[in-house]
């Protein structure tokens, strides 16, 4: 149809995964993170008029998915309660929990704001900068969220040994 | 950290569902029939109303084109140069905004200067308003600085967006792209206004500067003149010394009506977000609004400021 728009499929294609793996870390079900991700292709789309920097196509990708993801939890409150705790036994044994990787349950805990980037940083390690654009804030509020949601990491860590 | 490592090997072991790829593909596939469906329609609407002469017909239309553009982001960039268009072309419209008898000031907003500039794939479309007072008490220095202060914020406008050009090119070729790959990209850097309000005490204008490559470059300034008290127009002027609490206990209504009936996101609002550092706060004296039709007075927020960026510029009107 024109070039950006071929980009964007191209990078939904190639990227499919990652999107898929962010969702998820959202909602811990496998059946929402399918949702969002075609929510998100959809909006991709429709809206890829906005889009003209095809270098941006990929953080672009991940704001809608990431807005995605947190629409689905407001829509489904009571569902997706965003304490791990209260999230099924079986998706525990659907993921193959051990408790070895304790941070990354830790990480599933943190308010949503700080989640978001550490899951863009350390998951799917995108620079500072590449986050403050997918969040729309500065590059001095991702950092201090970064730093936040690590202290709260090392504590509740600590804590548990 | 380096437990961190550990972490992300748990994320990317997160099992992908076999049916991802394909439901990818399908959704790809069913967005693209509708988009080029749309796309369609929308391209017979723009030449109906491109090919109209007729002030009247003009307006019909234009209410019609409206309701489709609303669907797309570009929607107020090009309602802008539909404005400056109308006001050229159709002489009705023309008769609408300035001849109107007054007694006192008759103000008019008009375009006092126009280019456009192409360069390569660079488009430059600029259109800069002025306020012309013909008579009455308004004090012409008060115009004349406002009219000054356009001239500038235009030019700075252009100049840092024709910069942005250039680092943009240079990027482009400096990671592999070829020269003919980057004449297919049309750069466009558009300035525009559209009158929000017109009487003889008051005007209320919006000056819009917008690129169509950079999602994130909009810029819109706020005008509201009163031209008895050679003034700009503050929400304290509408709405006495309770104006903060008047304006905030409307917009958070509205904030929450539009969260429960509609998919939207406004930043803070939950309880679990309380303590975040975005979000709405509070109007202050230095809060965007301009005045609409009915003379209310309606604040808006920049794309990103209270919402996730999708869901664009936000608009709250509160009634007088």
């Amino acid at each position: 149809m024109c070039k950006i728009y071929d980009e964007i499929v191209n990078c939904i294609i190639t990227n499919q995964e990652k999107f898929y793996r962010v969702a998820y870390s959202y909602v811990y079900n496998r059946e929402a993170a399918l949702d969002i991700v075609q929510n998100t292709i959809c909006k991709a789309l429709e809206s890829f008029e906005s889009l003209r920097n095809p270098y941006a196509v990929k953080t672009w990708v991940y704001k809608i998915i990431i807005n995605e993801s947190l629409l689905y939890i407001k829509k489904n409150k009571k569902e997706f309660v965003s304490d791990f705790a209260q999230i099924p036994e079986e998706v525990y044994e659907e993921e193959g929990y051990e408790p070895d990787s304790e941070l990354f349950y830790e990480v599933s805990k943190l308010p949503k704001e700080q989640k978001t980037v550490v899951i863009l940083h350390y998951y799917e390690e995108l620079t500072l900068k590449e986050i403050a654009k997918v969040t729309g804030s500065n590059e001095n509020t991702v950092k201090s969220r970064l730093y936040s949601a690590l202290k709260k990491l090392e504590k509740t860590v600590k804590e548990a040994v | 950290m380096k437990d961190m490592k550990e972490a992300k090997k748990k994320y990317d072991e997160i099992e992908i569902p076999p049916e991802l790829d394909k439901m990818v593909r399908d959704t790809i596939a069913f967005s693209e029939t509708r988009i080029k469906k749309e796309m369609k329609e929308k391209t017979i609407d723009l030449n109906v109303y491109q090919n109209t002469q007729n002030g009247d017909n003009m307006k019909q239309n234009n209410s019609k084109l409206k309701k489709i553009l609303k669907y797309t982001s570009r929607a107020a960039a090009i309602l802008l140069v539909v404005t400056t268009i109308g006001l050229n072309a159709s002489q009705t419209f023309a008769q609408d905004m300035g001849d109107i008898p007054v007694i006192g000031v008759v103000a008019k907003i008009l375009t006092i200067r126009s280019y456009e500039k192409h360069e390569d794939n660079k488009n430059v479309t600029v259109e800069v308003p002025e306020v012309k007072v013909e008579n009455g008490t308004t004090d012409k220095k008060f115009i004349g600085d406002v009219n000054t202060e356009i001239q500038k914020i235009v030019d700075d406008y252009v100049a840092e967006a024709e910069k942005n050009y250039e680092e943009y090119k240079k990027a482009f070729l400096e990671t592999g792209g070829t020269e003919e790959e980057w004449k297919e990209h049309d750069i466009d850097i558009n300035v525009g206004y559209e009158i929000k309000y017109e009487d003889d005490t008051k005007v209320s204008f919006v000056l819009t500067g917008w690129e169509n490559w950079a999602s994130y470059s909009q810029k819109q300034i706020y005008y509201n003149l009163d031209l008895i008290n050679n003034k700009q127009i503050t929400l304290e002027d509408v709405f006495g010394e309770n104006y903060v609490e008047i304006a905030n206990t409307s917009i958070l209504g509205q904030m929450k009506e539009r969260m429960e009936k509609d998919d939207v996101i406004y930043w803070g609002m939950n309880e679990e977000e309380v303590g975040i550092e975005e979000g709405f706060k509070t109007v202050d004296k230095n809060t965007a609004f301009y005045i609409n039709k009915k003379g209310n007075p309606v604040v808006t927020f920049e794309k990103y400021s209270i919402g996730p960026g999708y869901m664009g510029v936000q608009e709250f009107e509160i009634v007088k």
